[in-house]
C-alpha cells in the first residue's frame, strides 16, 4: 500500500493507495500517530484504495476517536466495496464520509 | 575443438609436434649464429628437456629426429649426428623421471611454476641436464680430439646450456603449463579461464624477462667494448659475453629467487593460509579443537608489523565478534522457540474453548449444528459459540475480533466470555451486545473491536431473535427455496462506541430450514490472482451443496477454499457454522 501524506497547517492530508489489511494496516497507524500532533482535522482519501480489513477499520476507529469524531476526521472517495464493508460494519453510520 | 581421445592418436601429435618445432627453433639459429657453433646459445637447448618433461618419450623422440633432421639439413656428418641424436633423447627422458621423481602430485598443476620450491626444482632438473650434455659433447669432443674434456670450451657449453635452460625454459614451461590447462578443459568440457597468474608465477615470469633484458644489455656491452679493442677470435669474444651474461644472470637470479623466497614466506602463504581459514570457517567452527587450530594459525601472523600482520589481527577480531554473534543469535533463537511453544500451547488452549464435541446435544434431534475454525496464525481472532440457554432457546454466535495473533486471541476470549454469561441471564441478542459493548469499551486502549452476530432460536415457535455488530450477513435457506443473505440493517461494531445501541430483528424459521454463519475469512479469501471468493459463490457453493449433512457441507466448502487459494497465502481466519432446523419441539 502507498500513504501519500501531506499537512496544511492544522489540517493532514492523507491519501491511500492499494489494500489496507493486516500488514498494511500499522503502516498508516504509525503515520496518524506521528503527524497528527497540533492537527486539528484528517482527511483520508480512499479513492485509490481497493480493499479495507477488519484491521484497516481499526485504524480508522482510533483515529476517529483520536481527533473527536466527525469534525475532526473525514473519509472521502469510498469505492463500492470499501462502502460494502462499511455498511456491513456499521462504520457507515459513525464515520464522517463524503 | 575436439581432441582425438586415442592414446597413439595423442602420442603421434606431440611426436611431429615436438619434431617440427624443434627444426623451426634450431635452422634460424644455425644459419644466423653461425660463428659459434659450439657455444651456440639457442631456445632448442632448453626445448629439449622441458617438452621431454611434459611430454616423455614421444616428444623424446621428436626432438631426437628433430635434431636429426636440421643436421642432415646443415650437411653436417651422419656418425657425428647419430650421437646427437642419442644425446637428445637422454636429454629429454632425464628431465622427465626427475621432474615425476621430485613432483609426486597430478593434479594438472604439476608444471606450474607457482612457488620458489618448485622453481628450484627446475633449476635443479635443468643443472642436472646441463652437466649430463657436457659430459656427453665433452667426452665425444674428447674422443674426437677436438677439445680436451677439462677445457674452457666445456665450461662455457656448461655455462651455455644451463642458462639457456634457465631463460627459455621457464617461458616454455609456462606456456606448457598453459597448453596442459586447455587441453583439460577441452577434454572435461570445463570453461576454466586457461590464462590466470598466481603472485609468485607473476614474480617469476617477471625475473625471467629482466634476466633476458640483464643477458641481452650485457652480452651488447661486452661485444661493443670487445669490438672497439678489436682483438682475439670470435670463439674467445663468445666466450667471453656467455661468462659475463653467466655472472650476472646467476647472481641476480639468485638474488631474486631469495626476494621470491622471502615474499612467498612472509606475504603468499600466509595470505593463502588466512584464505583457506575463511573458507573452512563454517564448517571447522563447530569444531572446539580445530576452531583453536584457526586462531593459532591467525596470531602467528599477527605479530607481524606488516599488512599481513594486520590482516590477520583483522581475523582474529572477526572470528570472536562472529563467535559472540552466533552466541547471541543461539540465545535469541532459543528465545523464539520458548515464545513459539507457548504460542502452540495457547492456540491449543484457544481451539479447546469453542465448543469442538459433535454431535453437540445428541439429546436434541429438533437441530443439528456444526462449526470450525482455521486460524490463519497460530491463534486467531475469530470465534464461534453454540449453547443451549434453557430446554427450548439454543443461541449461536459468529464473531470476528479486529487484528490477528496473540492480543485478538485475548479479546476474544473476553468478549466470548461476556456475550455467553449474558446471554444465560435470559436477555435477548440486542440486549446482550448493547451490555457487552459498553463492558468491552471500558479499558480497551488498544482500540481493538469485534464484528458479531448472535440469534436466539426458540424450538418451540421456530422464532429467531437475532442482532448484528457489524457482522457479515448470514445465509438462510428457508423451506424449498435457496440460500440468501439475511440482510439487516447492521449496528456498529462491539467494543468501538461506547453508546451505541442495538437493534433487535426476528423471523420465523420452519423445519428443514438452515442457517448458515460464517467470518470474512471466507468471502475474503483470495487466490494468486487477488480475486477474493466472494459471496456469490459462497452462495452458489451452499446451494448446489444443500442435501449433504452439516459437517459434510463446511469440510467440502473449507475443501472449496482451498483450492480456489491454491499456493495463494492466507491473513485470515476461516470460521464457519451451520444450523439445521429439524422439527418443533414439541411441549409436554
Amino acid at each position: 500500500m502507498k500513504i501519500n501524506v501531506e499537512k496544511n497547517n492544522e489540517t493532514l492530508n492523507v491519501a491511500l493507495e492499494g489494500r489496507l489489511d493486516t500488514t498494511t494496516a500499522p503502516d498508516l497507524e504509525k503515520v496518524i500517530n506521528e503527524q497528527t500532533e497540533g492537527v486539528k482535522k484528517v482527511n483520508l482519501d480512499m479513492k485509490q484504495l481497493e480493499y479495507i480489513s477488519s484491521a484497516g477499520l481499526r485504524v480508522l476507529l482510533a483515529t476517529h476517536k483520536k481527533m473527536g469524531g466527525e469534525e475532526g476526521f473525514k473519509v472521502t472517495g469510498v469505492c463500492d466495496t470499501v462502502m460494502e464493508v462499511f455498511e456491513i460494519t456499521g462504520f457507515a453510520d459513525i464515520l464522517n464520509i463524503e | 575443438m575436439k581432441i582425438r581421445s586415442s592414446k597413439y592418436g595423442n602420442a603421434c601429435i606431440v611426436f611431429l609436434l615436438s619434431a617440427v618445432l624443434f627444426v623451426a627453433l634450431t635452422m634460424p639459429f644455425r644459419i644466423w649464429l653461425e660463428a659459434a657453433n659450439i657455444t651456440e646459445m639457442r631456445p632448442c637447448t632448453a626445448l629439449t628437456p622441458v617438452l621431454g618433461m611434459i611430454f616423455g618419450l614421444p616428444s623424446a623422440l621428436g626432438c631426437a629426429v628433430g635434431y636429426l633432421v636440421s643436421d642432415l639439413a646443415s650437411g653436417y656428418e651422419v656418425s657425428y649426428s647419430i650421437v646427437g641424436v642419442v644425446q637428445q633423447f637422454i636429454y629429454a627422458m632425464v628431465p622427465y623421471f626427475l621432474w615425476k621423481k621430485l613432483n609426486r602430485e597430478h593434479d594438472g598443476n604439476e608444471f606450474r611454476l607457482d612457488s620458489v620450491s618448485r622453481m628450484l626444482k627446475f633449476l635443479f632438473v635443468m643443472l642436472v641436464d646441463a652437466v649430463l650434455i657436457v659430459i656427453c659433447t665433452g667426452l665425444l669432443n674428447h674422443a674426437y680430439a677436438v677439445t680436451d674434456f677439462i677445457s674452457v670450451n666445456n665450461l662455457y657449453l656448461f655455462l651455455n646450456s644451463f642458462d639457456s635452460g634457465l631463460l627459455f625454459g621457464c617461458p616454455l614451461l609456462i606456456a606448457g603449463h598453459f597448453l596442459q590447462r586447455y587441453l583439460d578443459n577441452v577434454r572435461n568440457e570445463r570453461r576454466e579461464k586457461v590464462f590466470t597468474f598466481s603472485l609468485n608465477e607473476r614474480m617469476i615470469l617477471n625475473t625471467i624477462i629482466t634476466g633476458i633484458g640483464i643477458c641481452i644489455l650485457i652480452g651488447a656491452a661486452v661485444y661493443l667494448t670487445d669490438k672497439m679493442s678489436a682483438e682475439g677470435s670470435s670463439v674467445g669474444l663468445w666466450g667471453r659475453i656467455y661468462l659475463f651474461q653467466t655472472l650476472a644472470l646467476n647472481f641476480y637470479f639468485a638474488l631474486s629467487l631469495g626476494f621470491m623466497w622471502f615474499t612467498e614466506k612472509r606475504i603468499a602463504d600466509p595470505i593463502e593460509n588466512l584464505a583457506g581459514i575463511a573458507e573452512n570457517y563454517y564448517v571447522e567452527q563447530s569444531d572446539d579443537g580445530k576452531r583453536g587450530k584457526m586462531l593459532t594459525a591467525c596470531e602467528q601472523y599477527a605479530s607481524d608489523s606488516t599488512e599481513v600482520g594486520n590482516l590477520a589481527r583483522s581475523y582474529i577480531t572477526m572470528i570472536k565478534d562472529l563467535e559472540n554473534y552466533v552466541e547471541n543469535l543461539k540465545s535469541v533463537t532459543a528465545e523464539k522457540e520458548r515464545i513459539n511453544a507457548e504460542l502452540n500451547l495457547a492456540s491449543n488452549i484457544q481451539a479447546h474453548m469453542l465448543p469442538c464435541i459433535f454431535p453437540a446435544f445428541p439429546e436434541h434431534d429438533e437441530f443439528d449444528v456444526y462449526a470450525t475454525m482455521t486460524p490463519a496464525k497460530e491463534v486467531g481472532g475469530d470465534f464461534y459459540d453454540f449453547f443451549m440457554l434453557d430446554e427450548t432457546h439454543l443461541a449461536v454466535v459468529m464473531a470476528d475480533v479486529s487484528g490477528k495473533g496473540v492480543p485478538a486471541a485475548l479479546f476474544m476470549v473476553i468478549a466470548k466470555t461476556l456475550i455467553k454469561n449474558h446471554a444465560q441471564l435470559g436477555m435477548e441478542s440486542d440486549e446482550v451486545f448493547t451490555k457487552v459493548n459498553r463492558l468491552l469499551c471500558d479499558g480497551n486502549d488498544a482500540g481493538l473491536f469485534v464484528t458479531a452476530w448472535m440469534g436466539i432460536l426458540d424450538m418451540a415457535s421456530g422464532r429467531l431473535a437475532y442482532a448484528n455488530a457489524g457482522h457479515n450477513p448470514p445465509l438462510l435457506k428457508q423451506e424449498s427455496d435457496s440460500f440468501t443473505y439475511l440482510k439487516s440493517r447492521p449496528g456498529f461494531v462491539l467494543a468501538g462506541m461506547d453508546t451505541v445501541k442495538y437493534r433487535k430483528n426476528e423471523l420465523y424459521m420452519k423445519p428443514g430450514d438452515r442457517l448458515f454463519l460464517y467470518t470474512d475469512g471466507v468471502t475474503e479469501a483470495t487466490n494468486a490472482d487477488n480475486q477474493l471468493y466472494g459471496e456469490e459463490r459462497l452462495n452458489r457453493f451452499l446451494n448446489l451443496h444443500a442435501k449433504e449433512s452439516a459437517a459434510d457441507v463446511l469440510h467440502n466448502l473449507k475443501k472449496d477454499i482451498d483450492q480456489f487459494v491454491g499456493e495463494a497465502p492466507q491473513f485470515d481466519d476461516i470460521t464457519m457454522l451451520m444450523l439445521d432446523f429439524k422439527k418443533m419441539e414439541v411441549s409436554t
